[in-house]
């Protein structure tokens, strides 16, 4: 009898559920009689079923022993259920009827997770607490009065007067300029090399490329005395 | 009293919060009795339905929160790029659907209905976040469980009588619940 049905063990949340399969399979009510006619499959499919899960086993096996004492009964028409036996039966019925339900209603809350009718709500905390940072007995007018306090307060521009600036030689154009007349003749005097100078700011770029030629070990130079006249001299070996 | 607008201050806390407010606490802050409490909810919903407005109240163990009506789901969904949640397995939705019709109620007590343990099961919808937990008064040793807001916005449901056969089925329960055997 067993063989007719495709028992799959995972299908099967617990004893109740697995009850319920079997007198759906048979096309039964949930009854007494019903539940004692399926009792043999519901045994021996513990039998042949080792992968019940553990933790289920004492259940499966609680509703086994409720369901011999049931066949017994059907078997022995002079066998009498004590008082709580009888309550356990009557019991064991109407859990499997509401069971029953709440196995059909489940599908619904399926069909209904399921569907794109859903409800959004805000996520708390996302409202942003104002009174943490402002007086909430502040108006648009005192901001309007704080503001030109503020703005008064900052400092104005100082006009700056503006000039076109000139274009005076650069460094590197200094630089070939000496190199030259480095070139020309053996020494070249610093106040010579100024003389053509338009204005201050070449005198000093003059002296900037001096400097940076002196740097690049291509003139040596030497003074006299403080604040006399510098001589350059090329360094050939470099 | 009767030239304050109660229902849209109460619209207005709603929306502010966000979070589910305490539909007793709404009702103390403005002097108003739970039932004229209830009717300017009632007002608030009417008002949303006649002028098929794109929110809902959602009410859920004396608490309400301010949603986007049910209807809206579909273009809510396609404009923040949300997909359905996670198919839920058969003793999931049969825990949940316990939950939804009985709760609140005790790890026990479902496991009673369901004839099997529940504890990993319930412990992954927990954390789905689509029932809660909280402290047991009668029991400080175990737990209740209850359907979560998020169930209900998950499900569109504007209040927990909306579930199918709500009625039908949360009465049968009662009875036999009431007596559960194999408390641990």
């Amino acid at each position: 009898m067993l063989q007719e049905y495709k028992i799959k063990t995972e299908q099967f949340e617990g004893p109740l559920d697995l009850l319920l399969e079997l007198i759906e399979k048979e096309k039964l009510d949930i009854t007494r009689l019903s539940i004692a006619k399926v009792a043999d499959d519901f045994l021996s499919f513990i039998e042949n079923n080792s992968k019940i899960n553990l933790s289920n086993l004492s259940e499966f096996l609680l509703t086994a022993s409720q369901l011999i004492l049931l066949k017994s009964k059907a078997l022995l028409p002079l066998f009498e259920f004590t008082k709580e036996e009888e309550e356990e039966i009557l019991d064991l019925e109407e859990r499997l009827l509401e069971y029953k339900k709440f196995k059909e209603i489940s599908e619904k809350i399926k069909s209904l997770y399921a569907s794109s009718e859903k409800c959004f709500s805000r996520k708390e905390e996302k409202f942003v607490d104002f009174k943490k940072f402002v007086d909430p007995k502040l108006n648009g007018q005192d901001l309007l009065r704080l503001y030109k306090n503020v703005i008064v307060e900052i400092p104005q521009e100082e006009q700056i007067a503006e000039k076109v600036m000139e274009r005076v030689v650069s460094l590197e154009e200094k630089m070939v300029e000496l190199r030259v007349s480095l070139e020309k003749r053996m020494k070249v005097a610093f106040t010579e090399t100024i003389k053509s100078a338009s204005n201050k700011i070449e005198v000093i770029v003059t002296f900037l490329a001096m400097l940076e030629m002196i740097k690049q070990r291509s003139v040596s130079v030497e003074q006299g005395e403080i604040f006399g006249d510098i001589l350059l001299t090329a360094r050939k070996n470099v | 009293m009767s030239d304050k607008n109660i229902k849209g201050e109460i619209e207005a806390i709603l929306f502010a919060a966000g979070e589910p407010v305490d539909v007793v606490q709404i009702a103390k802050f403005f002097g108003i009795s739970k039932k004229e409490m209830q009717e300017e909810l009632n007002g608030l919903r009417e008002e949303y339905s006649s002028k098929k407005s794109g929110l809902t109240i959602v009410e859920k163990g004396g608490k309400v929160q301010l949603s986007s009506a049910s209807e809206f789901g579909e273009v809510i969904m396609k404009f923040l790029k949300k997909e359905i949640g996670e198919e839920l397995s058969p003793a999931a939705l049969e825990v949940l659907a316990v939950v939804a019709y009985r709760g609140p109620l005790t790890r026990a007590q479902i496991e009673y209905i369901r004839g099997v343990n529940c504890s990993f099961t319930l412990r992954n919808l927990a954390m789905r976040g689509l029932v809660e937990r909280k402290d047991n008064p009668n029991d400080s040793r175990s737990y209740l469980y209850e359907i979560s807001f998020d169930f209900m916005n998950s499900l569109g449901l504007k209040k927990i009588q909306d579930l199918p056969e709500y009625e039908e089925l949360t009465n049968k329960i009662e009875k036999l619940v009431d007596e559960p055997k194999n408390e641990n």
